[in-house]
């Protein structure tokens, strides 16, 4: 199945390429693009400008994709080989259903990033980007994909300053700060290890969890400071 | 044990268990049950299981005989589960659970040469081991693709003897919610909102109680906690807090609503 996921994401990012349209894979696969992703997804989500949306929907027409609205995203489906392939795409904003907490695409340049474990180089957020999103919404899934960009080598280091800059141009250093001391309880409560257990079916490690929450408690700092710098600037 | 309820798109083949592996599994008179994610992915076809890792239930005396045989290059058998580093430093990572009954095995599912934990069973050890909410998604998920498969009638008996007749009865409402009606019977709800109501302590109040409840609870903000299903909540005289997202992702992501 993951790999006819992968071949119909190839497929649709060449398309794209092709026809000049900017399309950003986000979720789980884009993580797995900076080398971090500790588990399996069959999840592909997509994100497009508005702008962008009606040739991206005419490349997912062409590939044969039935699409349909949902509230805050698009779905687009196909079968392929007897398997129902299923694209998320958000448009303009990555929006958390939950919270409402939405990252928008302004913000972000496409980057591309080869991954060790993928044949090709998938267009991506800036790893602040994916962290900021995975951060809003906080699943068990996120929580664990956190925790592996926190503490794994992965293709590049997160850059606490480039995402405090995210998080301003965004204008979401507010819920961005308030998400990273829901992510410091969660590792101080010890309810990181029963996520991951929960969706790993292995413990993390003590190491992991130690260097996880130093890693969260810097950034919380980070943002505290650099919320005193812009008020004491703004005055 | 039982073939002929399988629905025809689960193989072995769909699994991702090396080949030496299952030929092992294949080979061996020794019973076992493939468990936990691996067998929950045969079933649903949802969630994938995490890479490397393995679990089987085998009968408790014979542990020593499965670390002995499992012990190979790039393969490890653990009793306890391992920890994530261990996971990515081997091939494969078999974790052993020593539960295995006789009856349990009877019930068995053969996909091709392995054997399965029946779904019914597999569903009550996934709300037993549940400790965020993965394990809730994927028992949901189970029960929506077997829906006309499942013996109900087993799984409500099953579920009053081992404790866990509220979590499967407010798992089963909620999917009739998200779902539909015809994936969960009406009378297995009621049989199961009959079984008497725990103490009321904080593991029993809420449902579940998980990280967004313990951090509201530690603030010593209660009154912050909100029932996500405020009606099926009343029902089973408990806070309902599986995020509405839980289920409604599984039920989106099957197409079943």
């Amino acid at each position: 199945m993951e790999e006819i996921l992968l071949r119909e994401l190839v497929a649709i990012i060449e398309a794209c390429r092709q026809c000049g349209v900017p399309v950003y894979v986000i979720g789980a696969y884009s993580v797995r693009a900076y080398g971090y992703l500790l588990r399996h997804s069959l999840d592909l989500d997509l994100a497009v400008t508005s702008q962008d949306w009606p040739a991206l929907a005419e490349v997912l027409r062409g590939r044969g994709f039935v699409i349909e609205q949902r509230p805050l995203w698009v779905r687009a489906t196909r079968t392929v080989e007897g398997h129902l392939v299923a694209l998320d795409i958000a448009i303009d904003r990555v929006t958390d259903l939950d919270t409402a907490y939405s990252y928008p695409l302004r913000v972000e340049e496409v980057v591309t990033v080869q991954s060790p474990d993928l044949p090709f180089p998938m267009p991506v957020f800036s790893l602040e980007g994916v962290f900021i999103s995975k951060l809003l919404a906080l699943r068990d899934n996120d929580v664990v994909d956190l925790l592996a960009i926190l503490t794994r080598p992965g293709v590049r280091k997160l850059s606490p300053g480039e995402l405090w800059l995210k998080a301003q141009q965004a204008g979401l250093e507010d819920a961005v700060s308030s998400r990273l001391e829901e992510l410091e309880t969660i590792l101080v409560s010890g309810e990181a290890e029963a996520i991951w257990f929960d969706r790993m079916g292995s413990l993390l490690d003590d190491t992991d969890c130690r260097v996880a929450l130093t890693r969260v408690r810097e950034l919380i700092q980070l943002f505290e400071n650099a919320a005193v710098n812009t008020e004491a600037s703004e005055r | 044990m039982t073939q002929e309820n399988v629905p025809p798109a689960m193989s072995p083949a769909g699994c991702a268990l090396p080949p030496e592996m299952i030929a092992l599994l294949a080979a061996t008179s020794e019973p076992y049950l493939i468990t936990g994610t691996v067998a929950a992915f045969q079933y649903h076809r949802w969630l994938s299981p995490p890479p490397g890792l393995l679990a089987l239930k085998v009968h408790a005396s014979a542990l020593g005989d499965w670390e002995q045989m499992l012990a190979r290059d790039g393969v490890r058998a653990f009793t306890s589960p391992p920890s994530q580093r261990d996971v990515e430093a081997l091939d494969l990572a078999v974790v052993l659970d020593p539960t295995l009954t006789p009856a349990l095995y009877a019930r068995r599912r053969m996909v091709g040469s392995l054997s399965y934990e029946a779904p019914e069973d597999l569903v009550l050890t996934l709300l037993a081991r549940s400790r965020g909410e993965t394990s809730i998604a994927e028992a949901a998920a189970i029960l929506i693709t077997q829906h006309e498969q499942i013996d109900w009638d087993y799984l409500a008996e099953r579920a009053i003897a081992s404790g866990q007749a509220r979590p499967l009865g407010i798992l089963g409402e909620i999917i009739r919610r998200e779902a539909g009606t015809r994936y969960v019977p009406t009378e297995f709800v009621t049989r199961l909102r009959r079984t008497p109501a725990f103490p009321a302590t904080d593991e029993t109040r809420y449902y579940p109680l998980n990280w967004r409840v313990k951090y509201a609870l530690r603030r010593n903000r209660p009154e912050r906690i909100r029932s996500t299903y405020p009606d099926i909540s009343a029902h089973w005289n408990v806070t309902v807090t599986l995020p509405r997202h839980v289920i409604a992702k599984v039920v989106a992501d099957l197409r079943v609503a």
